[in-house]
């Protein structure tokens, strides 16, 4: 599938999480082919879309990163990346991102792109699989910690 | 939450295991829950939109998930699950949640699903939906599997 389907995520990503906590992401400039599983650096979020196409958007980042974002637009000292709102922050994020890249692909391509609501998970050496479906990875870094995003559309190797 | 968007999925897990040749499955027990704190091995999570949206998530041990390949194998001994037996895992949650749609369809609500992910790791801490989430133990020969549903309705 055509790198323009894959682009608008990370922009977006960059964009929002300057927008919405002032940082900046280093990098995420190119994507790379992901093979197999990809194991979470901490907290991750899913959000998956259908459409005239189905796919994924995986935004992944460690602890340290989620609760400074946590911390900075919400304006609380959380410490524990199990609390509700920190896991709630990322997948708002989440939903914020996907939201945005899938209004510009729905606007350029006519995809009729829908979200699920996002799904948000942390715990100890996770390792996310989607089977059958060639992703794109993009990593980005900031001075809290790194970041990385994995987009999957089915049918994507075609 | 309104019973008929609970029971297609439950009713799906029955069939789609019938249709493996595994009857006498169970109801178990229900509880609410807003943040879902797995301690089986697997989860998969799939995406619902369209009339109604939200996620499905079929939490399992891993040997419940090779149990459950091994039959969708027609009982092809399983001893690990390579990346063949975690993609018949993706492909049961669609076969679950497929069969679901098209029991909600039929009662009048149109839903698309998307394509499954699924999570590897004890103890993880999951959020599916920003409403609530139900969880349904199902007994089944092959061990129990945790049907959470998060519907934003």
């Amino acid at each position: 599938m055509d790198k323009k389907f894959y682009q608008p995520f990370c922009r977006s990503t960059k964009d929002i999480i300057k927008e919405m906590a002032g940082i900046e992401i280093e990098g995420m400039e190119s994507m790379e082919e992901e093979e197999g599983e990809i194991s979470s650096m901490g907290v991750s979020s899913i959000i998956t879309f259908a459409g005239t196409r189905k796919g994924r958007l995986l935004v992944d980042m460690e602890l340290g990163l989620a609760l400074y974002l946590a911390n900075t637009i919400l304006g609380e000292a959380y410490t524990d990346a199990m609390d509700r709102m920190v896991l709630s922050t990322v997948s708002e994020i989440n939903n914020i991102v996907s939201g945005n890249a899938i209004t510009s692909l729905n606007n350029s391509y006519s995809m009729d792109l829908r979200l699920a609501p996002p799904v948000v998970f942390t715990g100890q050496d996770m390792v996310i699989s989607i089977p059958k479906i060639n992703s794109l990875s993009s990593q980005g870094y900031t001075e809290y910690g790194k970041i990385s995003i994995n987009v999957a559309w089915e049918g994507g190797n075609k | 939450m309104d019973v008929k968007y609970i029971l297609p999925f439950l009713e799906s897990v029955k069939s789609v295991l019938e249709q493996f040749g595994l009857s006498d499955v169970k109801r178990g027990e229900i509880s609410k829950r807003d943040i879902m704190h797995v301690k089986t091995d697997i989860t998969a999570v799939i995406g619902i939109v369209g009339q109604i949206r939200g996620n499905i998530a079929y939490s399992m041990s891993k040997d419940t998930a090779q149990k459950i390949v091994s039959s969708m194998m027609m009982g092809m001994p399983v001893e690990e699950l390579d990346q063949m037996g975690r993609s018949a895992i993706g492909e049961f949650a669609n076969m679950v949640t497929g069969n679901a749609s098209a029991l909600l369809e039929n009662s009048g609500l149109k839903v698309d699903i998307t394509p499954p992910s699924i999570v590897f790791g004890q103890d993880v801490y999951f959020i599916i939906s920003s409403v609530q989430t139900l969880s349904i133990d199902m007994e089944t020969p092959l061990g129990k599997i945790e049907v959470n549903i998060g519907l934003e309705i």
